[in-house]
């Protein structure tokens, strides 16, 4: 019995690994800390733009904080595609996967780069981090492996590749069932989220089961879950998560009055104005 | 078959509501045939097929509708309770045959033969008994001299005869109905909710309900088969004595479990008979964690049934708890049965118990050299050690599992995350890396995969050694 393998991305993940991989955000080693921040109007519901240090409150456990730096649409984005390629996902399904798939891709500038990691039971580097979104798009086949789905491994591996590169990370799930086989834990998983500034978007065909780990994921980032009915909503569902994310803030902050290690609850919000706001609960220290 | 077939589905027995069911036995059909030719067919089976090979008799006995299943059970039970009684086959001798009662707790009835019926029965058991000779067949001699059938059968049976208390006929007759499910003999059955029913069968594949059918009674008459056996030198029914039941409950229940057919009922009842065997209390425990295991709890959420069906899978944390006392039961059984000790290990880290899991994950290290179970324990040891905090020690474990199994995933991905854990992105990438860049060829390569499929993995040796001192040599062919 033979087992289709794709030989793929090493190569690539030592690249991007060795062309420039940011310091953790989380670690001792780094003091600022980085949130992607949604900000909308509460009454109409568009982006607010044109925000600037001052109007943003932030707290870290209660303690208020300078915010040092808001960027708004000028740092590029790693948009990592971790897709479900079970036997479920095949014939049209796989179709409008692509389908969705290009138009997001098309809607990438070319600052921006792109990775792809697929899965089954078995987690596959479809493309690294690159700016040749060509590569990505022919990775898109399923993989021959029946079997299992070993969603929380995946995105553990696809969060790991939204991070190692500067720029924005963003991960964006494609799951239509639950997880069945990862070695990994939810907890695990959750926690090297809390220590990451990758944000997570997740897409799930709706069912009689409600996706947990990834509504859990999704939260714990500042993301969103989508659950669809129909696959053939898809493409506008990327096309919505491309862009709420690219009309985030990246704010960053100097951590002080507040201890170094464990978790640290945030709470974002804009002086003075009538908006929603949505960001990332809090993150993990480095101890 | 392979392996990754294997893991890709399982198919559990659910249980249908009892509660009034009435026995299946009140809906047995008219036979399409007589039924004395049938037993007769069955009996030529019993002594004519070699255990473990595909022949023509088999394929026929796999045709049987339920019902005629079910009245075959019957009169070979009555066969095998003359051989045990030979005083019952004096012509002028009338028995009452009942039929059994169920686990449902129907009580038992009479069943009504025909004069022509008990006569036959009664030929049969001299004959295939051995005892054309003893006194109570006698009178018989006349009526059975120039059939060709008897002549045939008397001939087959005392080739394989190697008791006097019809065991021989138990023990081939349960391999013959073994051997029509292992072969994938068994007629389709036709979904039946109607009363009575006593089960239906549910497959899955990654986590969804793909069918629901019905299971065929193969398993479940060479169950009752076995369960008359008697103990050597005597006439009574003892199967928990028996030592070809015992092997064939655990082959069969490795059987089961290696792909992925899952019954409550077989496993059940196998250590009701044996409550003090370890290798019973490990499989059921692991047949347990099978239960407990995301497909199989994912698959039982999102289940659609109709009516009257009761899932006989319990939650996830009840079913952890079963596989528990089982496996703590199997490794006080046998203090070091590596397998028992790694799974209880298991068991022990899902529920949160580290320190304990850390200490049978060891002990069970410490027992085997089978590079299996090394890799089990020493991936569970490097999930335990790391929650323990203990994270030099969870590193060397992983290690150990990836140097067991290089082209596994999980201890690459557990290195990773305890990497990145440790703030060491780059390293935890780099162990991503070494990830992707694996040749993954079979199913075999990741255990973590088959984790609850593998405690069946030496199901072909089981079934071999039961089957062994059953196959007929050339002359008794």
């Amino acid at each position: 019995m033979s087992m289709r393998m794709a030989v793929i991305g090493a190569s690539l993940l030592t690249a991007t690994a060795a062309t420039g991989v940011q310091d953790p955000v989380f670690s001792s080693k780094v003091e600022a800390v980085r949130v992607d921040v949604l900000v909308t109007d509460r009454d109409k519901g568009g982006v607010v733009r044109g925000l600037q240090p001052r109007d943003f409150e932030l707290l870290d456990n209660g303690v208020a904080q300078q915010v040092d730096l808001v960027s708004f649409e000028q740092i590029p984005l790693n948009v990592v595609l971790a897709f479900d390629m079970s036997e479920s996902v095949s014939g049209d399904r796989l179709d409008q996967l692509r389908d969705a798939s290009a138009k997001l891709l098309d809607g990438l500038t070319r600052d921006d780069q792109a990775g792809l990691v697929t899965f089954t039971q078995r987690v596959v580097l479809g493309s690294g981090l690159t700016k040749d979104l060509d590569a990505v798009r022919r990775h898109m086949t399923p993989l021959d492996d029946a079997g299992d789905t070993a969603v929380i491994d995946a995105t553990y591996a696809a969060m790991m590749l939204g991070e190692s590169d500067v720029g924005r990370g963003l991960v964006i799930v494609f799951s239509d069932g639950v997880d069945t086989a990862s070695w990994l834990t939810p907890e695990l998983v959750l926690n090297t989220a809390k220590r990451s500034d990758v944000v997570v978007y997740a897409v799930s065909v709706q069912s009689r089961l409600k996706p947990e780990f990834l509504r859990d994921l999704t939260s714990a980032t500042g993301g969103r879950l989508y659950e669809i009915e129909k696959i053939a909503n898809l493409s506008s569902v990327f096309l919505n998560v491309l862009e709420e994310f690219r009309h985030r803030y990246l704010i960053s902050y100097t951590p002080t009055g507040v201890e170094n290690g464990g978790w640290h609850k945030l709470d974002v919000s804009i002086k003075g104005r009538k908006v929603a706001v949505k960001a990332r609960p809090g993150y993990l220290g480095a101890s | 078959m392979a392996l990754k077939a294997l893991a890709v589905a399982a198919a559990l027995l659910l249980v249908a509501a009892p509660a009034g069911a009435a026995p299946i036995q009140q809906r047995a059909a008219p036979p399409t045939e007589p039924r004395m030719e049938r037993l007769e067919r069955w009996l030529d089976a019993v002594f004519q097929h070699n255990p473990g090979s595909y022949d023509d008799r088999i394929v026929d006995v796999g045709k049987w509708s339920d019902a005629e299943l079910e009245m075959l059970f019957l009169d070979a039970s009555t066969v095998i309770r003359i051989i045990r009684n030979p005083g019952l086959a004096s012509p002028n001798v009338g028995f009452p045959m009942l039929v059994p009662g169920d686990r449902t707790g129907q009580t038992s009835r009479p069943v009504r033969y025909t004069v022509t019926e008990i006569s036959r029965l009664k030929q049969l058991a001299c004959t295939v008994g051995g005892l054309v000779d003893a006194a109570p067949c006698e009178p018989l001699k006349t009526a059975m001299a120039g059939d060709t059938v008897l002549s045939s059968l008397s001939a087959q049976a005392a080739s394989v005869r190697r008791d006097t208390n019809a065991n021989f006929i138990v023990h081939r007759g349960a391999l013959v109905h073994s051997d029509v499910v292992l072969f994938g003999l068994a007629a389709p059955r036709s979904l039946d909710f109607a009363p009575g029913r006593q089960s239906v069968r549910m497959s899955i594949a990654d986590g969804h309900q793909t069918a629901l059918t019905q299971p065929d009674l193969h398993w479940e008459i060479a169950r009752r088969l076995m369960d008359l056996a008697a103990a050597p030198g005597t006439m009574r029914a003892a199967p928990g004595g028996d030592a070809v039941v015992r092997s064939w409950y655990i082959a069969t229940c490795a059987w089961m479990q290696r792909d992925g057919h899952h019954d409550n009922i077989h496993i059940d009842h196998a250590r009701e008979l044996f409550p003090d065997d370890p290798d019973l209390a490990m499989l059921n425990g692991a047949h347990h964690e099978a239960y407990a295991s995301p497909p199989i709890q994912t698959a039982i959420r999102s289940a659609v049934l109709p009516t009257g069906i009761r899932l006989s899978v319990e939650s996830e944390r009840a079913e952890t708890r079963d596989a528990e006392r089982l496996l703590r039961r199997a490794t006080e059984l046998k203090p070091d049965f590596a397998e028992a000790q790694i799974r209880l290990g298991h068991v022990l880290a899902v529920t949160g118990r580290e320190a304990e899991a850390a200490q049978h994950l060891e002990r069970g290290l410490g027992v085997t050299n089978d590079t299996l179970l090394q890799y089990y324990g020493a991936l569970f040891l490097g999930a335990v050690e790391e929650k323990l905090g203990h994270n030099g020690a969870s590193k060397a474990s992983y290690e150990r599992a990836a140097a067991l199994y290089p082209r596994a995933q999980s201890p690459l991905l557990g290195l990773s995350e305890l990497a990145r854990r440790a703030g060491h992105r780059d390293e935890a990438l780099r162990y991503l890396e070494q990830m992707y860049s694996i040749r993954m060829e079979r199913m075999e390569d990741e255990p973590w995969w088959t984790y609850t499929y593998t405690q069946g993995r030496n199901a072909d040796a089981l079934l071999d050694a039961v089957q062994k001192p059953f196959r007929l040599t050339t002359g008794e062919r």
